[in-house]
């Protein structure tokens, strides 16, 4: 049995995991990151689009090696073809991306270890320790022997299938209405515009939508996300997208160099993300978009918050949840409201018809929209109220 | 339930999604069902590609279907 002792230990080293190590290991804490897996970044399950406004807070610089490709914009494709081509509001000093993820983690991770976190490759956990109620710590497995490592504080950053806060006793079960399934081919040998990331609506993609992202020389990330509500048998998901690509000219001949899958949370923000002695950040935090499925600029925000009121947590000698009230109070007052909002726009717009879709979509193009979801749905709300009565004042505020 | 390993991505779909907590992901590898799985099936309908299906078993089978198959419900997120 290997012991470890920390101050911090970070459960996960994707974008959220780093991002938390790296900013505990600034405020001076004794950190160390564990991943389960003998890579960081890869296998991906990401379909590698971002927006890059959460950067700057984060102190991420976009880095050339990382990127595959610089968008000008979006486009929207409703059922009968009608296009909505969104731009980028590069004025805002917005970008939109499309990343390597193999490559961004590690450059994330990189950064955890440059500011003092340690890292531990092929280490995952089996279950937390506890004294009384609180957390502890974990018990696992690092390569071949057992390991047990005790921290004042456990940052739980272990995605969507997260173990780690379940043990710790925290509700993250969602319910299969906020369930949604993805799969995505990298593609090679396709035809597609280098500079806007398309989207396609409708009955193609149930409950959901289909993406192209542009990675640049002939390859697309060409990917599916469904709701669950709306899969019935095996490998449903699949057979909606490889339908839809054979239906298409540009991507009918494309050959796959990569199959990737996972599943996302699209409920609405969780009752609870701490207990004694832990923090949860980022997808399993369920913090992930409800409506455009989204989760690495929240992961690095809540991650960023984490890993700096754990530092606190610890010099201050205290990991109870009542102290660590101050890191639901503050990813809240950051992430909440929008999450709530396009909570209720996603259980709206997955109830719409291919009709509804393509008049939607014919407003964008007539009324024109920047290239991300408030703007959208505003511009929806303008033309179409009923259908953003629900929410229509978490849009004006 | 069974899964096919050859098929199974490891993406942890099932796992995040099991009501129950009844699946585990071992070491990225493999995935196990406990033996509180209640066969509700949503693990079968969220795997991207296919890998898990019911264990044939006499007195197993169930038709996957809608989400009234699942016998928990959990509360789910709450503002």
């Amino acid at each position: 049995m290997r012991r470890i002792a920390a101050d911090v230990l970070v459960v996960g080293a994707g974008p959220a995991g780093s991002m938390a190590a790296k900013f505990a290991a600034r405020g001076g804490a004794r950190t160390l990151l564990i991943e389960k897996r003998q890579e960081i970044g890869s296998p991906l399950r990401c379909a590698e689009g971002m927006s890059a406004k959460w950067m700057a807070e984060c102190e991420v610089t976009p880095d050339p090696r990382w990127i595959a490709s610089e968008l000008d914009g979006a486009r929207i494709y409703s059922p009968n073809g009608t296009c909505a081509v969104l731009a980028i509001n590069r004025s805002g000093k917005d970008l939109g991306l499309v990343v390597e993820r193999h490559l961004f983690d590690k450059a994330l991770a990189h950064h955890a270890a440059a500011a003092g976190a340690e890292i531990l490759l092929k280490t995952h956990a089996r279950d937390v320790l506890r004294s009384g109620d609180a957390v502890t710590g974990i018990v696992g497995r690092s390569m071949n022997e057992d390991i047990e490592i005790r921290a004042r504080i456990v940052i739980g950053a272990d995605g969507f299938e997260s173990q780690v806060g379940r043990w710790a006793g925290i509700h993250t079960a969602v319910s299969p209405d906020d369930i949604a399934t993805t799969i995505q081919y990298r593609l090679c040998n396709v035809q597609c515009d280098p500079k806007y990331a398309d989207f396609y609506v409708g009955s193609c993609a149930p409950a959901g939508y289909i993406w192209v992202f542009p990675k640049g020389s002939g390859i697309a990330n060409v990917g599916i996300g469904c709701q669950l509500s709306r899969l019935h048998g095996k490998a449903d998901v699949k057979g909606y997208l490889d339908r839809w690509i054979a239906g298409q000219p540009d991507l009918a001949k494309g050959q796959p160099l990569e199959i990737v899958a996972g599943g996302l949370s699209t409920c609405r923000p969780l009752a609870r993300t701490v207990a004694d002695g832990i923090m949860l950040v980022g997808d399993s935090a369920r913090m992930i978009d409800p409506l455009t499925g989204g989760g690495i600029a929240n992961a690095c925000v809540s991650g960023k918050l984490a890993g700096e009121i754990a530092a606190e947590a610890v010099r201050g000698n205290d990991s109870s949840a009542k102290f660590l009230q101050k890191y639901e109070k503050a990813w809240r007052a950051r992430l909440e409201k929008k999450l709530v909002r396009n909570w209720m726009a996603q259980k709206k717009f997955h109830e719409l018809d291919d009709a509804t879709f393509d008049s939607i979509v014919k407003t964008l193009a007539e009324t024109g929209s920047g290239a991300n979801a408030l703007s959208m749905l505003t511009a929806i709300g303008r033309k179409h109220p009923r259908l953003v009565a629900g929410f229509a004042k978490l849009l004006w505020v | 339930m069974l899964v096919d390993n050859n098929t199974c991505l490891h993406c942890g779909a099932c796992v995040g999604t099991c009501p129950g907590n009844s699946l585990f992901l071992h070491e990225t590898s493999t995935i196990e069902f406990f033996s509180s799985c209640t066969q509700c099936g949503l693990c079968l309908r969220v795997c991207p590609v296919g890998a898990i299906d019911f264990d044939a078993g006499p007195g197993d089978r169930r038709a996957a279907g809608s989400d009234e198959d699942a016998t928990h419900h959990p509360a789910g997120a709450t503002v």
